[in-house]
């Protein structure tokens, strides 16, 4: 990719984006696609290189080498203005604690693109802050400095929102109201990059995800699709017959694929087996018949797909 | 201007900013209190010591002379307070997150950290009138506590040079404080430009024990020197140092002044931003 390139239909791209810290690499050559309009899931265990990434993207610190493109088209350290179409929230929210919310959101304001008027009001009624509005900040709680800082991101309508743990300190009534706004957001063109740790909140929320680790992109790609291709299926088995139905799944989707399982609550169940199927979960039905062909039925038959456990075999799996 | 209102607005609300002001009046009212007390206790002692004592006391309380000794006595102290102010103001945004949040929404980084020191500078100017105003009403009423005569308060001819000594006064603060402002740049953090700032001041004074022929090119000398001119031997520790030349003075803290404003502009263009 050269500095001229435009990259049409990404919002964000990296393409061989390389940074360190002194002797440790933070980045290692990363190719970054996120397509415009969608829910993008940046996930990563801690030290992946997902803040790094951020960062790079923000303008706040200078990539070793590689390239990236903003809204379709080339950016650099020099390419500011290209920023004012890109709202954010980068680690912590930040703010002058002794100034009202309002206020902050004001001076936050007079920076970078003048948004339109009347609009700090607006944010702060869309993100439930309008009657805490005029209190100083020292005295909101860290759910309503993160709701002030997803409202200063939003101050001028960006077309790209670049979120790093957006639901860090909400409640659930805030996590349910922050994921409707997103989504309310995403459908009206805007694209919303999400690094986040909470995986299930990432599952309900995107269309897309990407799992860095060490600095590579590991998996990037569509959510649905990596759930469907990644997930499994179990099936609940009288034990004498665990291992015909062994054998029959086997031909189904290989001998690799068929392992012991736990019950439910991830304990041994008195009176039953269970065997997981390694196949995607909309294969369900073909599992049921292969052991329906061989004379077997299972008491009980359920998928399963979380991101949770495909994030774990993809990384290194010390955190998120 | 929109950043500049921004930066003005979170100045004027800011703690520091009142607090530093209000430490500078209280010393002033307690500096000319203790004058006007020390001139009242004095007349009752006819020794040679407490008659000369009291002739210098005359001296800072009458007017129009006593407006040099205002002036000379809050832009040194000033001065001192300014290097704390510039360096609060400039760590302050870093301790606070603020410079990611202001460089990710776009904004140019050098003319972020000017206009913020504009207005640092444009703050530095409004203490200094508001602390040259009270200073004025303390000393007169220093002056008839001590039965002093203050008729000489409007004397044109010293009146009508107070703005330029005012301004004067203000340049030398205002190199000051972009020294405090540039060094909290460099630090990222208020404290370690407050702690440095300062420490530099009093070593430079130091250093006029030792090295006085160069001590009185460096910028709080300078910036003294640029006050004496107005003042009664006013200036920042200027102890056994000759003074500059008062133009040449102007000429090097404007030089001090831009070349800190500059550093502080590249410094902030060249930070790698991960706080």
């Amino acid at each position: 990719m050269t500095a001229t390139d435009v990259v049409d239909g990404y919002a964000v791209a990296t393409k061989g984006l390389r940074k360190a810290y002194g002797h440790t690499v933070a980045l290692v050559g990363l190719d970054l696609a996120v397509p415009t309009g969608v829910v993008y899931g940046f996930l990563g265990p801690n030290g992946a290189g997902k803040t790094t990434t951020i960062r790079c993207l923000l303008g706040l610190i200078h990539p070793d080498a590689g390239s990236m493109t903003l809204l379709g088209r080339p950016y650099t350290a020099r390419d500011r203005h290209r920023l004012f179409d890109v709202g954010a929230l980068i680690e912590s929210p930040s703010f002058y604690p002794y100034l009202s919310g309002r206020d902050n959101l004001k001076v936050i304001a007079s920076t970078g693109p003048e948004p339109a008027k009347g609009r700090v009001e607006e944010v702060l009624a869309v993100m439930g802050l309008a009657d805490r509005a005029g209190d100083s900040v020292e005295t909101y709680s860290l759910g309503m400095r993160q709701r002030l800082g997803i409202a200063a991101a939003l101050l001028h309508d960006p077309k790209l929102l670049i979120l790093d743990e957006p639901a860090n300190g909400l409640d659930p009534a805030g996590i349910h109201s922050l994921r409707a706004q997103l989504r309310y957001l995403a459908d009206t063109g805007r694209t919303i990059l999400v690094s986040s740790h909470i995986l299930p909140e990432v599952q309900q929320l995107a269309d897309v995800v990407g799992i860095i680790d060490r600095g590579h992109l590991v998996h990037q790609g569509s959510l649905d699709e990596l759930l469907r291709a990644s997930g499994g299926v179990r099936v609940r088995l009288a034990p004498g017959e665990l291992e015909r139905a062994r054998a029959a799944l086997a031909g189904l989707a290989g001998p690799e694929a068929v392992t012991d399982s736990e019950g439910p609550g991830g304990e041994p169940e008195e009176g039953a087996g269970w065997l997981a199927v390694k196949i995607a979960t909309e294969r369900a039905a073909e599992v049921n018949r292969a052991l329906a062909e061989a004379g077997i039925y299972a008491s009980g038959i359920e998928t399963r797909s979380d991101l949770e456990s495909i994030f774990l075999s993809l990384t290194t799996g010390d955190g998120t | 201007m929109r950043l500049l209102r921004g930066e003005l607005r979170k100045l004027i609300r800011r703690p520091a900013s009142r607090i530093t002001l209000i430490i500078q009046l209280a010393i002033i009212v307690l500096i000319y209190v203790a004058v006007a007390a020390s001139y009242r206790t004095l007349t009752q002692t006819t020794t040679q010591n407490a008659e000369e004592s009291r002739a210098g006391i005359r001296l800072l309380l009458t007017f129009p002379g006593a407006y040099a000794g205002i002036v000379g006595l809050i832009t040194q102290l000033g001065g001192l307070l300014a290097i704390g102010y510039g360096a609060s103001a400039a760590g302050a945004d870093w301790g606070w997150g603020m410079v990611k949040v202001a460089v990710a929404r776009g904004e140019s980084r050098s003319r972020y950290i000017l206009a913020k020191l504009v207005a640092v500078l444009l703050m530095v100017a409004v203490g200094l009138l508001i602390t040259f105003v009270v200073g004025v009403v303390v000393a007169v009423i220093a002056a008839l506590i001590a039965g002093i005569d203050v008729s000489g308060l409007g004397d044109g001819s010293v009146v009508g040079q107070l703005p330029e000594q005012l301004l004067r006064g203000w340049w030398g603060i205002a190199e000051e404080a972009t020294i405090g402002f540039a060094i909290a740049t460099f630090a990222r953090s208020q404290l370690a430009g407050l702690g440095a700032g300062i420490a530099l001041y009093f070593v430079e004074s130091f250093s006029t024990l030792f090295l006085p022929d160069i001590v009185r090119y460096l910028p709080f000398h300078v910036a003294s020197s640029a006050l004496r001119v107005t003042t009664a031997g006013g200036g920042g520790g200027g102890g056994g140092v000759a003074a500059l030349d008062p133009a040449l003075s102007l000429v090097l803290v404007t030089v001090y002044l831009v070349v800190a404003a500059a550093a502080s502009a590249i410094i902030i263009e060249r930070a790698e931003i991960t706080g």
